[in-house]
C-alpha cells in the first residue's frame, strides 16, 4: 500500500508514482510524460514530496516501494511548479492564458479563428485538447512576471499532412522521443542548446529528407499546437466520437474517428488498440477524413438506359440489377467480393450465391491474399495467419519476405522495431525501401526468394529428420542450388524462433512454392506460430465467413454476368450484364450496366478481420453520402429481389448474430486458431513463369478508388518516394 | 511488387561523396566501435580531419553506427566546438577594441567588407577567404590590429590590407 495526500492506494510493482497517482484519480500535471514512452522528466512540472526522500522528485521517473507516504500538492511544490511553467510560457504565446476574461471567450466564443500564425489561444485549432491550458488551469497562473522570449520561428507549411509552427512548442521531447523510441526512425531530433534549444532535422531538410514517414505519431503525443494535421484541423466542431476499425490494410488498427453529419472530422489511433497500441500510420492517421470526404463518392443508384448510366430510386435499381442477374444462368455468374467489404457483406454474398444463385462462383478480387489464403490452407489447415501479431515480438529473428512496409502494413514496424531492440535480428528479402536500413540488420535485394529460401532449407537440411515426411522433402531438395546468401542466412536462423512476414512481392516469383518453402522453414525453426500473411483489409475475414479462396481452377471459364463490389475488379469485356456495387466512380462504370452506391469504412456497421484473426467491429460515424447505403443491406435487398428467402434484416447486428452461429467466425476479438500437422511439404521445383498480378494496379486500391489519388498530399509523398508519377 | 519505389526513388543515400572522403571516413570508423558511445570521439575526428563536419560525413556516419542523420546533428549542435560549413582557407580578423577602433579599425574593417563583398562572419563565394572580428587582442600597443591566419599584426591601414588581400587571393600568404 502506499499513501497519497492521505489516502491509502494498493500499487502494482515497477508502476512509478505519477502512474499510481493516474491510476487513482489524483491529478499531478506534467507535459512531457506519455503512458508509451519511457519516463523523461524533462518538464519538472510532476514533482512532488515523498517521506524519507531528499528533495522534491519527479513522480514520472520515481519507482514506487511498498510504504511510500506521497503529497502531490504543497504550497512548496505549487510554488515551484508556477515558476517552471511561467518560464516554460514565456516563449510561449500566453496572452489569452492570463487573460481574466478566458471562461468567458471558452464559453461564448469558441468558433476557431482561421489564422495561420498563432499568436493566443482564441487564433489556436487545438484549444481544446491542449496540455498547456490544463496545466495553466490547475496552478492558477494570472500572472506572467518573466519578459517575453518568442522565438519567432517561420512557420513550416510546405511538407505533406502536417503544419509545424515551432514557436508553440515547449521542448517536452515527446515528438521525439516517440519518433526515434517506438517507430523507430529518428526524423527530428533536438538541435542546439540552452535557449536556442529547437526540434528540427539535420541541416534544416524537409522532413521527407530527413526520412518522416508521416505515421502522425508526433501529432499525437504534442502536447500544443506546435503539430497539427493540416486538413482536418479547421474543420467545425465535431458532434460524435467513436471507436472503430481501419481497414485500409490487414493490420486492423483501433482508430478514434470524428465526425459530423455525412463528414469524417479526424482520426486518430485508439490507445487501447491491441494490434496498433496507439499507433497509426499515414493512410490510418491522415487518408481517412481526407478519402472518404473526396469527391467523387457515389450517391445513387444508378442504371443505364439508353446507354446512359441514369439516377434511380433503390426499388428501380434493385430490381434492375435482379433481373440482369436472374436472366443469366447461375453459371454464368461472377461475384466478385472487394477485400474492403464487411464480414456482415461477405457472409450475405456467400449466401446469396449458395442459396439464390446456385452455382455461381465467387471470387476474391487481390492476387497475393488469394493465393496466399489458399496456401496457408493446403499447408496449415487453416487459412491465414499461423498466428497473432505477438509472434513478432517473441521472434528471435524476423525475416520479411516481399513486403514494403513503408507502403502497407506499416504500423508492424512498431513491433518490429521494439523486437529489433530486444535484440532479434531482422532479415529483409527483395527490395527495401529507402530509410529501412536502421531496422534491418540483413537486406539481400533479389526478387528470387524461392532460390534463397529453398538454399536456406538446404543448409538446415540436417535439422530434417526429426520431422514427418522429411525423406520425401530431402529428395525435392535436390534440385536446388546452394548460394553464399544461404549459408549467412541458415546462420542467422538456426536455433532461434523464427518469423516469416510474407508480402505481395512474392508474386514476383513462384508464390505457391514460397509459401512452401516459408512453412518449411518454420517446421525446421520449430515455431508454429511464427507465419504473418501480408493481407489486404478483410481478406482473412472475408475468407472465414465465405470460404473464400476456393481451390484454383486450372482455366476458370469466362462468366456472362458480373456482380462486383470493386470497380477495381478485373471484368472482361466480353460480359454482358455488370452489377457494379462501390463507393467511388471507376472507370469500370462506363461499362456497368447497373451501379449500387455503398459504404466506406467511416460508414459501415458490422465486423472485419485483421491479418492476424481479429475480429473488430465497424461503427459508423458519419452518414452515407446521398441515397447510399451500407454494403450488407444492400446484398440483402438485392437477395430478397431476386427471391431469396432468410434476407430480411434491420441491422447489420442481426446478420453479426447470425454469421456468428452459422461460420467460423465466433465472437468479436482474435479467433482461437487450430494447432495443426507439424510436418514438412515437399518442394517444388522453379518453373520460372513470372506470375502477373492482374489486381496489382493500383498503389493503394480501396474497392474502385486508389486513396493516393484521393489525397493530394498522399500523393505529393509517394512522388518524393518515387512509388507514383 | 510493381511499385518497387526503391529503385526509382530519389535516392537520398547518393550524396555526393568523393571517393577520397569516404576513403579518409573509412578509416576513421575502423578506430571505434560501432556504438553510440563513441559518437563524440568520432565527431571530433571527423571535424580534425576535414575542419568542419559535412552533410556527407554525417550520412556515412549515421549509415555506420546506425544513429539518425537527425539525431547525430542534435548531438553535434549541442557542442559550441562543432562546425557546419567548410572553413575559408584564409581568415582575417580585424581587432575592434577600444585602442584599435580609435585608431581606425572600423576602416579597416570597411574596407576588408567593400574589397570581398561579403559582410563580417561571412565567407567568399570561392571559399578563399573569411573576414570577422573581435574585441581584443591584448596587444593594444600595436593597434590597430588585424590578424590574418593566427598571425598577429599591428599598424595597419586599409591601403595594406587591400594588398594584403590582393596576395592571399593570388595564394601566397
Amino acid at each position: 500500500m502506499i499513501t497519497i495526500n492521505g489516502k491509502q492506494y494498493p500499487f502494482k510493482a515497477g508502476q512509478t508514482v505519477l502512474e499510481a497517482a493516474t491510476a487513482a484519480g489524483v491529478y499531478i500535471p506534467t507535459l512531457c510524460s506519455h503512458p508509451h514512452l519511457t519516463a523523461f522528466g524533462a518538464c519538472r512540472l510532476c514533482l512532488v514530496q515523498i517521506d524519507n526522500v531528499r528533495g522534491l522528485p519527479t513522480a514520472c521517473t520515481i519507482p514506487l516501494t511498498d510504504g511510500m507516504n506521497i503529497r502531490t500538492e504543497s504550497e512548496d511544490i505549487q510554488r515551484l511548479r508556477r515558476e517552471i511553467m511561467l518560464l516554460m510560457l514565456s516563449e510561449h504565446p500566453y496572452s489569452c492564458l492570463v487573460c481574466k476574461d478566458k471562461d468567458l471567450c471558452v464559453k461564448y466564443n469558441s468558433c476557431t479563428t482561421k489564422a495561420g500564425k498563432i499568436t493566443g489561444c482564441n487564433l489556436c485549432s487545438w484549444k481544446e485538447g491542449c496540455e498547456v491550458r490544463k496545466v495553466v488551469d490547475y496552478l492558477k497562473i494570472d500572472e506572467i512576471t518573466y519578459p517575453i522570449h518568442y522565438h519567432d520561428y517561420p512557420l513550416k507549411r510546405e511538407e505533406p499532412f502536417i503544419d509545424r509552427d515551432y514557436n508553440l512548442c515547449v521542448l517536452c521531447g515527446r515528438c521525439v522521443r516517440v519518433c526515434e523510441d517506438i517507430r523507430g526512425i529518428g526524423a527530428i531530433a533536438f538541435l542546439n542548446r540552452g535557449h536556442k534549444t529547437r526540434v528540427g532535422t539535420a541541416f534544416d531538410m524537409s522532413n521527407v529528407e530527413a526520412g518522416c514517414v508521416f505515421c502522425g505519431a508526433c501529432l499525437d503525443e504534442c502536447p500544443t499546437a506546435a503539430l497539427t494535421g493540416r486538413a482536418t484541423k479547421w474543420l467545425a466542431k465535431t458532434e460524435k466520437r467513436t471507436k472503430t476499425t481501419c481497414n485500409f490494410c490487414g493490420v486492423g488498427c483501433a482508430m478514434v474517428v470524428e465526425g459530423r453529419r455525412s463528414t469524417v472530422m479526424r482520426a486518430q489511433a485508439d490507445l487501447e488498440g491491441p494490434a496498433n497500441k496507439g499507433q497509426a500510420c499515414v493512410l490510418g492517421r491522415f487518408c481517412i477524413p481526407s478519402f472518404f470526404n473526396a469527391i467523387g463518392r457515389l450517391r445513387y443508384p444508378l442504371v443505364r438506359k439508353d446507354g446512359v448510366l441514369t439516377p434511380v430510386q433503390w426499388e428501380e435499381a434493385l430490381k434492375a440489377a435482379a433481373d440482369g442477374l436472374k436472366a443469366h444462368d447461375p453459371g454464368d455468374v461472377r461475384i466478385i467480393i472487394s477485400p474492403q467489404v464487411t464480414n456482415e457483406t461477405a457472409y450475405l454474398l456467400s449466401r446469396m450465391s449458395r442459396e439464390v444463385l446456385p452455382g455461381s462462383i465467387m471470387e476474391l478480387d487481390s492476387a497475393f491474399d488469394t493465393v496466399a489464403l489458399r496456401s496457408s490452407r493446403e499447408l496449415l489447415g487453416n487459412a491465414g495467419s499461423s498466428g497473432s501479431l505477438v509472434a513478432i515480438n517473441n521472434a528471435g529473428t524476423i525475416l520479411i519476405v516481399g513486403a514494403d512496409l513503408h507502403l502497407d502494413h506499416s504500423v508492424l514496424r512498431v513491433r518490429i522495431n521494439a523486437a529489433h531492440k530486444r535484440g532479434a535480428k531482422v532479415i529483409w528479402l527483395g527490395p527495401m525501401p529507402q530509410g529501412e536500413d536502421r531496422l534491418v540488420d540483413y537486406h539481400y535485394p533479389g526478387t528470387d526468394y524461392l532460390d534463397k529460401l529453398a538454399g536456406l532449407l538446404r543448409k538446415m537440411a540436417h535439422d530434417a529428420h526429426n520431422f514427418e515426411g522429411s525423406n520425401e522433402f530431402l529428395e525435392s531438395l535436390v534440385g536446388f542450388k546452394d548460394s553464399k546468401e544461404s549459408t549467412e542466412l541458415a546462420k542467422l536462423i538456426r536455433g532461434k524462433s523464427l518469423c516469416i512476414l510474407l508480402g505481395k512481392g512474392v508474386l514476383m516469383d513462384q508464390p505457391e512454392a514460397v509459401f512452401t518453402a516459408a512453412y518449411n522453414l518454420l517446421v525446421l525453426t520449430r515455431s508454429p506460430r511464427g507465419l504473418i500473411l501480408l493481407l489486404e483489409s478483410n481478406s482473412q475475414g472475408i475468407s472465414d465467413v465465405s470460404g473464400l479462396p476456393t481451390a484454383a481452377l486450372e482455366s476458370p471459364p469466362a462468366a456472362k454476368a458480373y456482380y462486383v463490389t470493386s470497380g477495381n475488379a478485373y471484368v472482361p469485356k466480353e460480359a454482358d450484364f455488370l452489377v457494379l456495387q462501390d463507393i467511388f466512380e471507376s472507370p469500370l462504370m462506363e461499362r456497368a450496366d447497373v451501379v449500387l452506391p455503398g459504404t466506406g469504412m467511416p460508414e459501415d456497421a458490422g465486423t472485419i478481420t485483421s491479418l492476424e484473426g481479429r475480429v473488430q467491429a465497424l461503427d459508423p460515424i458519419a452518414l452515407a453520402p446521398g441515397m447510399s447505403k451500407q454494403d450488407w443491406l444492400i446484398v440483402a435487398k438485392l437477395a430478397i429481389q431476386m427471391g431469396g428467402a432468410g434476407f430480411a434484416y434491420d441491422t447489420a447486428g442481426q446478420v453479426t448474430e447470425e454469421m456468428f452461429k452459422a461460420t467460423k467466425v465466433k465472437s468479436l476479438g482474435l479467433i482461437a486458431k487450430d494447432s495443426y500437422a507439424f510436418k514438412l511439404h515437399t518442394m517444388e521445383q522453379p518453373q520460372r513463369t513470372a506470375h502477373s498480378s492482374p489486381t496489382n494496379k493500383n498503389v493503394h486500391g480501396h474497392r474502385g478508388a486508389d486513396i493516393v489519388y484521393k489525397v493530394d498530399d498522399l500523393r505529393r509523398l509517394y512522388k518524393y518516394w518515387g512509388v507514383v508519377e | 511488387m510493381k511499385h518497387a519505389h526503391q529503385n526509382q526513388c530519389l535516392d537520398r543515400t547518393e550524396r555526393n561523396c568523393s571517393e577520397d572522403t569516404a576513403k579518409k571516413l573509412s578509416t576513421i570508423f575502423l578506430k571505434y566501435r560501432k556504438d553510440k558511445d563513441d559518437l563524440l570521439s568520432i565527431l571530433q575526428d571527423i571535424q580534425d580531419e576535414f575542419g568542419y563536419l559535412s552533410e556527407e560525413a554525417i550520412h556515412l556516419l549515421s549509415k555506420e553506427i546506425r544513429i539518425s542523420e537527425n539525431e547525430i546533428y542534435g548531438v553535434a549542435t549541442f557542442y559550441a566546438i562543432f562546425r557546419f560549413e567548410k572553413p575559408a582557407e584564409h581568415r582575417i580578423t580585424v581587432c575592434m577594441g577600444t585602442a584599435c577602433y580609435v585608431n581606425g579599425a572600423d576602416k579597416i574593417l570597411d574596407e576588408a567588407e567593400q574589397k570581398l563583398g561579403i559582410k563580417t562572419g561571412q565567407t567568399t563565394e570561392d571559399g578563399k577567404i573569411s573576414i570577422g572580428h573581435v574585441f581584443c587582442n591584448g596587444c593594444c600597443g600595436h593597434a590597430p590590429v588585424v590578424v590574418v591566419d593566427n598571425e598577429v599584426s599591428g599598424g595597419w591601414t586599409p591601403t595594406k590590407l587591400d594588398k594584403t588581400i590582393d596576395k592571399l587571393k593570388e595564394g601566397s600568404p
